[in-house]
């Protein structure tokens, strides 16, 4: 019951925002924009620019909230509209190219296990270069599949794939050097 | 190229970490929301002042229409009661001109004349000449009925035709009276010439025939025939003289001009 009455109260919500309710605006961005945050932080080092990216996207979100249809989870729905507008930031900022490579060695993590925490997790991703870092969070983070990945960035699937590749190999190393950085110091 | 461990571990760590936005990103978003808030209430606004602008356009189109069609219409009135007006006047000027006798109202009692009056008429303006005596046909005499018809469908907006028509009556009156006083005159002449016929006419035929004539020139209504065909001659015959003049005066100017010029020249 209390499910049920969340996703009511939730609907209803949604319902005063589209009509411009300031009140249920800010509901809505108070209980999204710490999530939202962290996923626009995933795609950029700095955290200034992924405030800026979050709200762009939420001005967005809030102007096309009429569109929003009660199908899937309007968490998702407003994750979606945050990578795309991550992914245009990007792009707008001409910082990522992808060399089209479709020969790649499917490559994983042998035998490599970590107990790595948030920030640590962030810094690896961090390490990694932006066409790198942005197929790996499509990917590994939103579960994106490569022909997804193609269409959104405009790339083909192959390069997807190898691209993804090169990334998993590059944060290998990096995990590798943080571990031997990390018992170098303990 | 399955997701592992390692990449499940970093998706379950980001996917739940939260970051707190800056103060400052809330009141962003708010002012940049009414900014938009802004434009569309002025995008509604302005759509609002379209649409009345062509609904007043319409309106004023329509109501431009409807006035041009009544006045279309007012117009045509007008150009029939025009028509009328001068058929009317066309018969008023007949009438006095003398070549068609056309009283209009007192064309019943013309309307009686016979033919056999028709013929002494003719003989009488024969011996007079100009001044005639003519009867009223009975075509004319339907025709005058006709428009009295129409007159009287018309009787209010004819009121005016009427009065005129009253004045051209009461001239007319005048002028048969005239005629009337002369036809004594023309008696006298009549009787001139069957003195001279006397030798093969009896007197008491005579004094009948003329009695009758009397009569019947009592009853007639006369007017002042003036003859189009003499008149017109007489009119082309001053525009060919006036035509004439200008030539002559023009050709001894010419010819004054050219004499000085050649004196001049000679004495040069």
């Amino acid at each position: 019951m209390k499910v049920i009455n969340l996703h009511q109260e939730e609907n209803e919500i949604i319902k005063l925002a589209v009509e411009n309710n300031r009140h249920a605006q800010h509901m809505i961005y108070t209980k999204f924009a710490p999530k939202m945050l962290s996923v626009c932080r995933q795609y950029s080092k700095d955290l200034h620019h992924a405030e800026d990216v979050m709200i762009t996207a939420f001005m967005k979100v809030f102007t096309n909230l009429k569109n929003f249809e009660h199908k899937g989870s309007f968490e998702g729905w407003i994750r979606r509209i945050m990578v795309n507008e991550c992914i245009s930031y990007i792009r707008a900022q001409k910082k990522v190219s992808f060399l089209e490579d479709e020969q790649y060695k499917e490559s994983g993590f042998n035998g490599i296990e970590s107990n790595f925490n948030v920030d640590e997790i962030q810094f690896l991703v961090d390490s990694l270069p932006d066409g790198y870092k942005m197929i790996f969070n499509l990917y590994a983070i939103e579960g994106y599949k490569h022909q997804e990945i193609a269409e959104m960035l405009g790339i083909s699937e192959g390069t997807s794939k190898s691209q993804l590749s090169h990334a998993r190999k590059m944060l290998q190393d990096n995990i590798i050097k943080l571990k031997k950085y990390q018992n170098g110091t303990e | 190229m399955e997701p592992n461990k390692i990449e499940e571990q970093f998706k379950e760590l980001l996917n739940s970490r939260e970051l707190q936005p800056s103060d400052k990103a809330w009141d962003r978003l708010d002012a940049m929301l009414s900014v938009a808030e802004e434009k569309k209430t002025k995008r509604s606004f302005g759509w609002l002042y379209i649409a009345a602008s062509i609904i007043g356009f319409i309106f004023v189109g329509t109501l431009f229409f409807s006035q041009t069609e009544e006045l279309i219409d007012v117009r045509r009135n007008d150009v029939v009661l025009q028509e009328k007006e001068e058929k009317s006047s066309e018969h008023i000027i007949q009438g006095q001109s003398g070549k068609d006798i056309l009283p209009s109202i007192q064309s019943q009692g013309v309307a009686e004349v016979s033919n056999d009056n028709q013929k002494s008429k003719n003989q009488i303006t024969k011996s007079e000449g100009i001044v005639h005596c003519n009867t009223c046909p009975s075509e004319k005499v339907i025709i005058t009925r006709e428009l009295r018809s129409n007159w009287r469908s018309n009787q209010k907006t004819n009121r005016n035709l009427n009065q005129i028509n009253n004045e051209k009556i009461a001239e007319f009156k005048n002028e048969t009276s005239i005629a009337h006083s002369e036809i004594p005159k023309t008696v006298e002449s009549n009787k001139s010439l069957t003195d001279k016929e006397s030798i093969l006419k009896s007197d008491n035929n005579l004094l009948v025939s003329l009695d009758n004539t009397a009569k019947q020139l009592a009853n007639k209504k006369a007017t002042i025939k003036v003859d189009a065909k003499s008149l017109l001659s007489q009119v082309d015959g001053e525009v060919e003289y006036t035509f004439r003049e200008k030539v002559f005066t023009k050709i001894n100017k010419n010819y004054q001009e050219i004499k000085v010029a050649l004196v001049n020249r000679n004495k040069e």
